[in-house]
């Protein structure tokens, strides 16, 4: 159970986050709509404690992360896929996924690199390839590639969409939801694109400039045009 | 005419590795913490002190191996000097101006001085080469000190050892990832803190070995930690700071230029060094090459 109590965040004197609260149970899947700037990707950089000052309790199974650096959380099993993907251009798509494997434990062992090519069939043919050769369509699939890798037990996606081709993001909506299915990983995902993220998860937030505007399932956000015409622009 | 050119091909080899020897464990930290240590002549001076005091107190330690050996310790001790540094100053040095890291590694090149000083006294001291490389040998028709070509060949070893170890080894790549994006390295579980120290001690080892290793045929003096700093900065920023095959093409470069323009134009011995790294700055401000590699 990943748990935030009533969160705020601030990048220096702003304050960005305004008391976000949100439970992801284990295996859960929860969508972050909202319009650009409302903090989506300051939400989910607030989980791993990479970036904003956060003040309350971000908590996994009742542990307080408050006071863990970005990398023993992710060996606890969170792992966050940018939104500027940050592919190691340097390194191949291989050696890219092969570098989670630093997140994982001998409870939570990673997923080997062949394993995970397996899962992303695109992916395979360009293994060998090194980053600053991939175009943005490749290095997004190379980025959740490599953040699965460590078999995390909270995924935290930003914008994984952004950018790609519908026949690519129809695939990476596959391949999420078969991940779910076989690890009951659960998925924390923001996103603009509403129709990719109703069929990854069961559940969505909507951010307003900081503040949680609904919260609940997609059956009552379809319920409620109100709420999709006032914060989602299509 | 041709008899000159071996000879002062040598003397700028000789230069150019002891200089890279000075110049690589500056670079290695730049080029992954992004803090230009002040100080890192400073340690190659203590280096040399130490293996000074080892070599005259302890009996037997007259033969290249022991020559080896305690230039190895002398890198084992700075190294462990490094470690202290680390945690007392460099890890306060993130995130703040690099003003701040120009005083601070400059009180820490003071305090080397003061230590010097008040450990070993303002006097000159000097040692010799051990044994095996007192003489000299004939290399064809020449005659060269084989401390020369010790000195030659322990630059090209220690650079081909720092050219494997960041391209050829899971470390290296790690030690790379952390130096081009430290946040996304640690969001994939590494401990970028620790890494950070691991170059800190390896770049401070590498000062206490250039330290230990270049000892003989040097006046040991306190100003000692400024003599090669202004040649390796001129080396680290012409071979493109922080990357280590940069400073060990450009030590080479600067060397043998230095060293031929010497021998030609005698009115102005030394100046060449400074009118190369002016000339190749001013058409190629970011170095030879450029990024850690
Ligand atoms: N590093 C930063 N320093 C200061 N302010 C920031 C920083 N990053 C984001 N902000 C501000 O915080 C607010 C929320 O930004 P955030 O990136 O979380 O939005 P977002 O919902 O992810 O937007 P987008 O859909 O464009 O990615 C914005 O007003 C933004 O300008
Ligand atoms: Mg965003």
């Amino acid at each position: 159970m990943l748990e935030l109590s009533g969160i705020n965040a601030f990048y220096g004197q702003s304050h960005v986050l305004h008391d976000i609260s949100l439970r992801l149970a284990d295996g859960a899947g929860v969508a972050v709509v909202g319009l650009n700037g409302m903090g989506k990707s300051t939400l989910l950089k607030s989980i791993m404690g990479a970036g904003p000052t956060v003040r309350g309790p971000v908590r996994l199974d009742g542990q307080d992360l408050d006071r863990l650096a970005p990398h023993r959380r992710a060996r606890l099993g969170l792992a966050l896929v940018p939104e500027d993907r940050r592919i190691y251009p340097h390194l191949t798509v291989a050696e890219n996924l092969a570098l989670a494997g630093h997140a994982g434990t001998a409870a939570r062992p990673p997923y080997t690199v062949e394993e995970v090519l397996a899962f992303f069939p695109l992916l395979r043919r360009l293994a060998g390839r090194k980053g600053f050769q991939l175009s943005g369509g490749e290095q997004q699939l190379a980025a959740v590639a490599r953040a699965v890798l460590a078999r995390p037990r909270f995924l935290l996606l930003d914008e994984p969409t952004e950018g790609l081709a519908p026949l690519i993001v129809d695939a990476m909506g596959t391949e999420i939801r078969a991940l779910r299915a076989r690890d009951g990983m659960g998925l924390l995902l923001a996103e603009q694109n509403v129709e990719f993220a109703r069929a990854c998860t069961e559940h969505v937030l909507v951010l307003n400039v900081g503040s949680i505007a609904f919260s609940g399932s997609w059956a009552a956000f379809d319920a409620d045009p109100a709420i999709r015409d006032r914060h989602l622009s299509l | 005419m041709l008899s000159e050119v071996l000879p002062t091909a040598l003397n700028g080899l000789v230069w150019a590795m002891s200089v890279f020897l000075v110049a690589s464990g500056l670079t290695l930290i730049f080029g992954i913490l992004h803090i230009l240590n002040f100080s890192h002549g400073g340690f190659v001076m203590i280096g040399a002190y130490l293996a000074f005091t080892v070599t005259n107190r302890v009996p037997g330690t007259a033969s290249v191996a022991a020559f080896l050996g305690i230039a190895v310790a002398c890198a084992v001790a700075v190294g462990a000097m490094g470690l202290v540094v680390d945690r007392v100053v460099f890890r306060r040095l993130k995130g703040v101006d690099d003003s701040y890291s120009l005083v601070a590694t400059y009180a820490l090149l003071l305090l080397c001085e003061g230590a010097v000083k008040s450990g070993w006294g303002g006097n000159f001291l000097s040692m010799s080469p051990p044994e095996g490389l007192g003489g000299a040998l004939f290399v064809g028709d020449l005659f060269v000190p084989s401390y020369a070509l010790f000195v030659i060949a322990a630059g090209v070893a220690v650079y081909l050892a720092l050219d494997l170890w960041l391209h050829r080894t899971a470390s290296g790549r790690i030690l790379k990832s952390v130096a081009l994006d430290p946040w996304m390295a640690s969001l994939l579980g590494i401990n970028v803190t620790a890494i950070f120290t691991v170059a800190v001690v390896a770049g401070f080892a590498l000062a206490g070995l250039a330290g230990g290793l270049l000892a003989p045929n040097q006046s040991l003096s306190p100003a000692l930690g400024g003599t090669y700093i202004i040649q390796a900065f001129g080396v680290i920023i012409v071979g493109g700071i922080g990357n280590v095959r940069g400073a060990f093409l450009a030590a080479v470069l600067l060397g043998l230029v230095d060293a031929f323009g010497t021998v030609y134009v005698p009115e102005f011995p030394g100046i060449f060094f400074f009118v190369a790294v002016a000339v190749i700055i001013l058409f190629r401000p970011q170095g030879l090459l450029s990024g850690i590699r």
